[in-house]
């Protein structure tokens, strides 16, 4: 209960700004401050709301699940981060924030429609950002539902929630069939969210992802120091994960030994001895065994392979507790089995390339994309439109760069530590941060903070639902209704729109991902990678580019899309699974970007020129802005 | 800008191509407490971005004061100086 009061303060915090955000908001005009916050953003504000943004719940749930299966090539994997505060800040955030000034726009669909006066460029980019983004909604909603189940797992009120809401849905199409404790958190999660977003709108946003930003900060830096004292500091860690080789999965059923009579009950992740005794294995899934029953249905089952940890495991388990007899293959890593080393070096281990988790030409594109996908997600975009002035572009650019340094490189650090304090989590990869969390505040005699802890990606899950929940609101809002149907809208009208569409959007989001797809992470590269492909050569180019046309926009915009979502088409082709199709061994995103760069150049070239006004307007009647200056 | 971002590519790329893609050797040393590879290849080239981000930031870029032509949150799609209304280029 101690974790879940730390926990329900966080939660009370978020709500008292929001309240206090949509009170701020009161006699000011009720677009521009709903999604922009009026351009008024300070330095901790925008420095803050950007930082937490990006670190969305792939950094805390997906980044710490890699880390731990893949080891220290992960580093490699997500090191990009270094440059992005200069790159991502830097090449587009004093340009943007001049040109959405000059022609007042306010989302970044209709920063094209107005830069190249054309409605055909704003439709296109209001359809590509919903659709994107949508697909991020899904992740970040089913990565808040799982923090939550974790944290409330065994507190009798909770279970007593979930065992009501499973009897109250049972038979009802669609939500019959999810689990109940995973209905009620993202329940739970859900209502907070849009609750909060849809009444505080940028505003709140902002002010949330400060407090978020600040919760995440700590949090990494308690983790850091509990994984420090614990591991017995980095040269031990390092030592002990350079000896592990990684594990192997079978299929396997439980048995009963002589000695036990009555119901046996065994959680999902219990640890039990192989029947001859030579080995340890992990449960995948829970285990019931009635009174008279001798074995169990068969089972996934993880089994370490390092001699240490099976010798410590072993240890701890009794010898007259239940038996796992294997009765499947056993699946080994395609790279890395059995080869010490292989966590403290890359490529990483991989159980499903054989060319390991990150060959040399993928760390390639991977620096490339998380640097220019920042550039080109319009979320991010759209926060550069609303800082105040160059000296708080300045000043934010400074402390997101110490604050990324002090959050990604330490929770690799953290995560290749924990898969020596705590093996076995490949069965449950998405669950590593949360349970880590615990595992370490319990360790230090401190339980209670774990609710701190989990606050962090709990915070950067909500920061970042919140930012696209308002990017997808805004979309539909502004552009399309403001935009396309009623461009007189009353600005009550506005405001009762903006309140049930945001609801709408994010009620849409909770029942799609009612049935959460597999892959958190997968999902999220694939959001950012399209929003990335769609616009960053266009978005870029249009704000130094004089000569760039509004067809030539829609062609990158078009030719980005297709591109990214033919080569996961081809994956999926290939590999019968969700997954990109590497061609020439770079990621889909470095061809997205170079067909989409190349369509905007020889479609702008092959149209009129643009109108002088509109030049006039955009880049004066000086000379034009070039491309050399970035 | 773009150079500063090509200089740390080839930098941490050509560190990693040299000492962190083998794994024949399971001792390697230790810098640090970590991998010697991370350190000179992930630790040492994050540290000199950060010392380049902070130096950028605070004397190379220049200020540049905005000035509002629309005011925000101006319903609709309002006539723009020198403009006809929305084309289909």
């Amino acid at each position: 209960m101690d974790i879940l009061f730390v926990f329900g303060i966080y939660l009370a915090g978020v709500f008292v700004l929001a309240w206090l955000a949509g009170r701020v908001r009161l006699g000011k005009s009720f677009v521009g401050e709903y999604f922009l916050g009026s351009r008024g953003l300070g330095v901790w504000a925008f420095a803050l709301t950007y930082a937490a943004t990006v670190a969305s719940g792939g950094t805390f749930v997906g980044v710490p699940a890699m880390v731990y299966t893949h080891g220290w090539s992960v580093g490699l994997w997500i090191c990009a981060y270094m440059m992005v505060p200069l790159v991502a800040m830097g090449l587009i955030a004093k340009r943007i924030n001049q040109v959405s000034r000059i022609c007042g726009a306010i989302t970044i669909p209709e920063l094209f429609e107005k830069r190249f006066n054309s409605s055909a460029a704003g439709t296109t980019a209001t359809c590509l950002v919903i659709f994107f983004l949508f697909f991020f909604l899904l992740a970040q909603f089913k990565a808040g539902a799982q923090i939550m189940a974790i944290l409330m797992e065994g507190v009798p009120v909770y279970e007593a929630s979930v065992a009501w809401l499973g009897r109250a849905v049972n038979g009802i199409p669609w939500l019959g069939a999810a689990e109940p404790d995973y209905l009620f958190c993202l329940g739970v999660f859900g209502i907070s969210v849009i609750a909060y977003t849809a009444y505080g709108g940028f505003r709140a946003v902002v002010w949330t992802d400060v407090m978020q930003g600040i919760v995440m900060g700590i949090g990494v830096v308690l983790l850091l120091i509990f994984t420090w004292v614990q591991v017995g500091g980095w040269a031990t860690a390092t030592r002990k994960l350079q000896a592990m080789t990684p594990p192997e999965f079978s299929d396997g059923v439980v048995v009963r030994t002589t000695a036990m009579e009555g119901e046996l009950r065994i959680p999902r992740g219990g640890w039990l001895l192989t029947a001859d005794g030579g080995r340890v294995a992990r449960l995948g899934s829970a285990v019931t065994l009635a009174a008279g029953q001798r074995e169990s249905d068969p089972l996934e089952v993880l089994l370490p392979t390092t001699p240490t940890e099976i010798e410590d495991l072993g240890a701890k388990l009794e010898t007259t507790a239940p038996r796992l007899e294997l009765r499947g293959e056993l699946r080994t890593y395609v790279y890395g089995a059995g080869q010490p080393g292989v966590y403290t070096s890359a490529p990483g281990p991989s159980r499903t390339n054989p060319a390991g988790f990150l060959p040399l030409l993928l760390a390639f594109s991977f620096f490339v994309f998380w640097n220019f996908g920042l550039v080109g997600n319009p979320a991010f975009m759209v926060r550069q439109m609303a800082y105040r002035d160059t000296r708080t572009l300045r000043r934010a650019m400074m402390f997101v760069a110490v604050y990324f340094g002090l959050i990604y490189f330490p929770l690799v650090l953290i995560f290749t530590s924990s898969r020596v304090l705590m093996p076995g989590m490949e069965l449950f990869p998405d669950r590593v941060m949360p349970e880590f969390a615990a595992f370490l505040t319990a360790g230090a005699g401190v339980p209670w903070l774990a609710g701190l802890l989990i606050a962090a990606p709990f915070a950067a899950v909500m920061s970042s639902v919140d930012s696209f929940l308002l990017m997808v609101s805004s979309g539909l809002v502004r552009d399309v209704y403001q935009g396309k149907i009623n461009p007189q809208a009353s600005e009550r009208r506005m405001k009762i729109l903006s309140y049930c569409v945001t609801t709408a959007v994010g009620v849409l989001a909770f029942l799609a991902v009612m049935h959460p797809p597999l892959f958190l992470q997968d999902l999220i590269v694939f959001a950012v990678a399209g929003l990335a492909a769609c616009f960053l050569m266009p978005g870029v180019l249009s704000l130094y580019w004089s000569r760039m046309t509004g067809l030539g926009a829609v062609a990158g915009m078009v030719g980005g899309f297709g591109t990214i979502l033919a080569l996961y088409v081809a994956g999926y082709l290939v590999h019968q699974r969700w997954s990109e199709y590497l061609l020439l061994g770079l990621h889909p995103f470095l061809w997205s970007m170079l067909v989409s760069g190349a369509l905007v150049v020889m479609v702008s070239l092959n149209c009129r020129n643009p109108a002088q006004g509109l030049r006039e307007r955009f880049f004066g009647t000086e000379s034009p802005r070039s491309l050399s200056s970035l | 800008m773009l150079g500063t971002w090509a200089f740390f590519c080839v930098w941490v790329l050509v560190a990693a191509a040299i000492s962190a893609y083998r794994t024949d050797d399971p001792d390697a040393a230790l810098v640090l407490g970590l991998p010697a590879w991370v350190a000179w290849g992930l630790l040492l080239p994050w540290v000199s971005a950060l010392v380049v981000t902070l130096w950028f930031a605070g004397w190379g870029m220049q200020d540049t004061p905005f000035e509002d032509e629309e005011g925000e949150g101006q319903a609709g799609h309002e006539d723009q100086p020198g403009l006809t209304k929305p084309e289909e280029n």
